[in-house]
């Protein structure tokens, strides 16, 4: 009769202790809350920012902000700093790297559903990199798996992130233990240092594609892209007419060029650049600007750590523009340079631009 | 759903223990039959409920043919008709079985079709043989459905489970309930932080050959013939334990197989549900042993080749199926060559020959594992290239399990140069152990005691477990 009350007694008093153990680490993290998945970041606490698919939704939803950064890594490199320097905005940045448009789509639901939206505040700007070989993509497609628990409002699949190892040694207890608290301005920089910016590393990582005989229709990206933009983009556009998109496409080094070159839809591509730019700034509250036929920067591969990523001086030079306007795109019957015409200088510069003395080099 | 889920620990297992109690306290067997046939179906649909009409109907036509081979004996029946009413069957199983692994069926494969056809082959081999007495369809849908067993295994036989549903349920008592839980426990560890652990370092491996060198393909090959084995017996005893929860014995499915002195040894304790169901309605209809040496080696190897395409499809499968019939074949050979003299066996003698059929074990996992046969020789053809220099640190990042990690950190070990190789080393040592010298899951919990100790014990590792059960998912951003 003893031993067996001890079993109960053992059996309940491991039970007890399991639930214990469970519920402490559930409070850490709810109090602490690395994700900003329940509220604002605690005064003091080291937070650590590093996980873009964790962390932007919790951001976008608890943090303070008038403005936003959207993009893939092409945006890493922008210092939220610079835009309150430039524009008086408080900004915050949510990349995602290698973000499709249902990713923007996502994180775009949170921030206009957040209290930066809401209750008397306004967004003011959203600045938004667009990748031309994303929306090209599937509407519903993200580029990573995404931890739905932090996205949705289900609360019971919350526990896929109150009961984490990986969230209570990294981004609690390892920030407690060793803390460097991430600077937000600078959140999400590449790792990139000064060394890498060189035509030598740039060329040595470089693979040029295999030569397409068969070129591209130049209408086959329209279809895709414009189910991206109504599917993902214009529903935020359309419901946020006092929020200011400053849509921009992003220099890609010439490199980019030789491999749309070689696979032959050039065509295609640069039709993609068009109605994507017409189509959005024929609203009223969009602006866009043009990098891509940018010759100074993207002629020197010096300027890039490989074919796509320049250096963070030019996400600076790209900041400055949003503020004083240079490289906007005019919108229709306004003065200033048309896309056409952008359009235009970009197909000059990827058709007369010497790729095999450039890869000579290599 | 898996065991290894929170919908299992927190909803699943409580909710149904409960209702099965209050069940069995205050109502009828019909109605708790129900409740257990309604909640496995629940845990097998609760995922892909889509894959629930291949169950059922899988289930309607066995039950029905199983209820006209059990109708009366076999001179009323007629022996050919009851011959051919099994063999249709058979037929029908057979042709779903092979229809769902081997037709390109697209992303529509039911789950565990490969287990609940077995299940069910096993209940008409038994009608046929006329083992059992005409059954309802509430138990013998439990029988082929229950879900401790559902997803997995072990292959229940008819007489394990039908008798136990006749009698009386009640609550186990605290004694087994505390058992089953460690049990349980022990098994989700062994799932959830070894055989996991183990699998990421495979997957690495696998999927970098080109930058392994011959110690770190050695790790690979051993890190699989762990994982596999952490993982499917992780699985078995979980499933044991919760079974037993409700006062349902499982079949024991593994018994220390990593300690054999010979293959014909590992098979009696690896995947042993699988062995006896291969021995009774095949090897044995087969002939079995009755009809001369030769025909006997035959029936064995036939067994073998064809449990290696149970398990996969592709001509890996079939290697490796072939590499345990042959040496199995040739194990048998030997013995009976030797004829039954009883020979002693010094300790050393016995340990070499655990350790060559360990290696052989080994071996075939690689094409178990392999996605051709040409990964598995690359992996064999690194082993035997000789080529050195240092372990893999990719491969050795596998096991730095960050609880470990800041072990490491804390006892100011991390400078040392080797420090990232500590873990992966360590843990394959004491994995190595825990396989070749410690009591088995099952057979330490029928032993374990009350008390505090053990109480700590259960509930730090199961904390661990569920903590570790969704982790934050990295991807390398550095690419655009």
């Amino acid at each position: 009769m003893k031993t067996k009350n001890l079993f109960k007694r053992t059996l309940l008093f491991a039970g007890g202790l399991a639930l214990f153990l469970l519920l402490a680490a559930a409070v850490l993290v709810i109090y602490v809350d690395p994700f900003f998945h329940y509220h604002r970041p605690l005064k003091g606490f080291p937070y650590l920012i590093d996980n873009q698919l964790s962390q932007n939704p919790g951001m976008a939803k608890n943090m303070e902000y008038d403005s936003v950064i959207l993009g893939s890594s092409m945006t890493v490199n922008f210092q939220t700093d610079w835009f309150q320097e430039l524009m008086g905005l408080n900004t915050i940045k949510l990349s995602y790297s290698g973000a499709f448009p249902k990713d923007q789509s996502n994180i775009m639901k949170i921030i206009f559903d957040s209290r930066n939206n809401q209750d008397g505040h306004k967004l003011k700007k959203v600045f938004l990199g667009v990748d031309v070989t994303t929306y090209t993509g599937g509407v519903e497609e993200t580029k990573y798996p995404i931890p739905t628990y932090l996205y949705d409002k289900n609360p019971f699949n919350d526990i896929q992130y109150l009961f984490n190892k990986d969230v209570i040694l990294n981004y609690i207890l390892r920030p407690m233990a060793d803390p460097d608290p991430t600077d937000l301005s600078n959140v999400y920089a590449s790792w990139w240092t000064e060394e890498y910016y060189s035509e030598t590393w740039v060329l040595h990582n470089y693979e040029s594609p295999e030569k397409r005989t068969e070129e591209t229709e130049p209408s086959a990206y329209i279809e895709p892209v414009k189910n991206n933009l109504e599917k993902n983009i214009f529903p935020y556009i359309e419901q946020n007419p006092d929020t200011e998109f400053v849509v921009f496409f992003p220099p890609y080094s010439i490199l980019f060029w030789n491999d749309v070159q070689r696979e032959n839809h050039l065509e295609a591509t640069l039709a993609e650049y068009e109605y994507l730019a017409q189509q959005l700034n024929a609203y009223e509250n969009v602006s866009v600007y043009f990098f891509a036929d940018r010759e100074e920067i993207i002629c020197d591969l010096n300027h890039y750590a490989d074919y796509t990523h320049y250096h963070p001086r030019f996400n600076r030079f790209m900041t400055e523009c949003f503020a004083d306007g240079a490289c906007l795109v005019a919108k229709e019957g306004q003065p200033g340079l048309q896309i056409e015409e952008y359009i235009e200088h970009m197909r000059q510069i990827a058709e007369s631009f010497d790729y095999e003395e450039l890869l000579s080099r290599k | 759903m898996l065991f290894n889920s929170y919908s299992f620990l927190f909803l699943f297992w409580p909710v149904m223990l409960g209702l099965y109690l209050w069940c069995a306290k205050r109502h009828g067997r019909e109605l708790l039959w129900l409740l257990m046939l309604a909640g496995s179906l629940v845990f097998y649909g609760w995922n892909s409920v889509y894959y629930l009409p291949v169950l059922l109907g899988s289930m309607a036509v066995n039950y029905g043919i199983g209820y006209k081979l059990c109708g009366g004996t076999e001179e009323q029946q007629g022996g050919n008709r009851k011959k051919s009413l099994l063999a249709a069957g058979l037929l029908i199983d057979i042709l779903l079985l092979a229809c769902f692994k081997y037709l390109d069926t697209g992303t529509y494969k039911p789950l565990s079709i490969s287990f609940f056809t077995f299940t069910q082959i096993a209940f008409l081999m038994e009608c046929y043989r006329g083992n059992l007495k005409r059954t309802g369809f509430l138990p013998y849908g439990i029988y082929v459905t229950w879900f401790p067993k559902m997803i997995q295994g072990p292959i229940a036989l008819p007489g394990e489970i039908l008798p136990e549903l006749e009698k009386k349920a009640s609550f186990v008592g605290w004694e087994k309930l505390y058992k089953c839980c460690y049990l349980f426990v022990l098994g989700l560890f062994k799932k959830v932080l070894i055989a996991d652990t183990l699998g990421k370092a495979v997957d690495l491996g696998y999927e970098s050959l080109g930058t392994l060198n011959s110690a770190d393909a050695v790790i690979v090959m051993l890190a699989y013939t762990l994982q596999l084995y952490f993982d499917f017996s992780g699985y078995c005893d979980m499933a044991m334990g919760i079974s037993g929860s409700f006062g349902l014995e499982l079949p024991l499915n593994f018994d220390s197989p990593y300690r054999a002195a010979n293959i014909l040894e590992f098979w009696k304790g690896w995947h042993i549900t699988l062995t006896r169901f291969f021995t009774k309605y095949l090897y044995i209809p087969l002939g079995g042993n009755r009809k001369g040496r030769w025909r006997t080696y035959w029936n064995c190897l036939l067994v073998f080749v064809i449990s290696g395409l149970w398990h996969g499809e592709g001509i890996n499968f079939l290697i490796w199926g072939l590499m345990h019939g042959g040496l199995y074949v040739l194990t048998r050979w030997l013995l009976d060559m030797r004829g039954t003299k009883e020979r002693r066996e010094g300790k050393l003698c016995h340990g070499v020959k655990v350790f060559l059929t360990f290696l052989y074990v080994n071996a075939a996992w690689v094409f178990f594992r392999a996605a051709d046969p040409g990964e598995a020789i690359s992996l064999f053809r690194i082993m035997l290239s000789g080529k050195g220099g240092r372990l893999n640190w990719n491969l050795a990042g596998c096991f730095n399990l960050d609880e470990f990690w800041y072990v490491i950190k804390v006892l100011h070990l991390d400078s040392w140069q080797y420090a990232h190789y500590i873990l992966m080393l360590l843990l394959l040592a004491l994995l190595l152990l825990l396989i070749f010298f410690a009591p088995s899951a099952v057979n330490y919990t029928k032993k374990v005691k009350p008390g505090i100790g053990n109480g700590i014990v259960m509930a730090v590792l199961f904390v661990w477990s569920v903590l570790s059960l969704s982790g934050v998912s990295t991807f390398l951003y550095v690419n655009f």
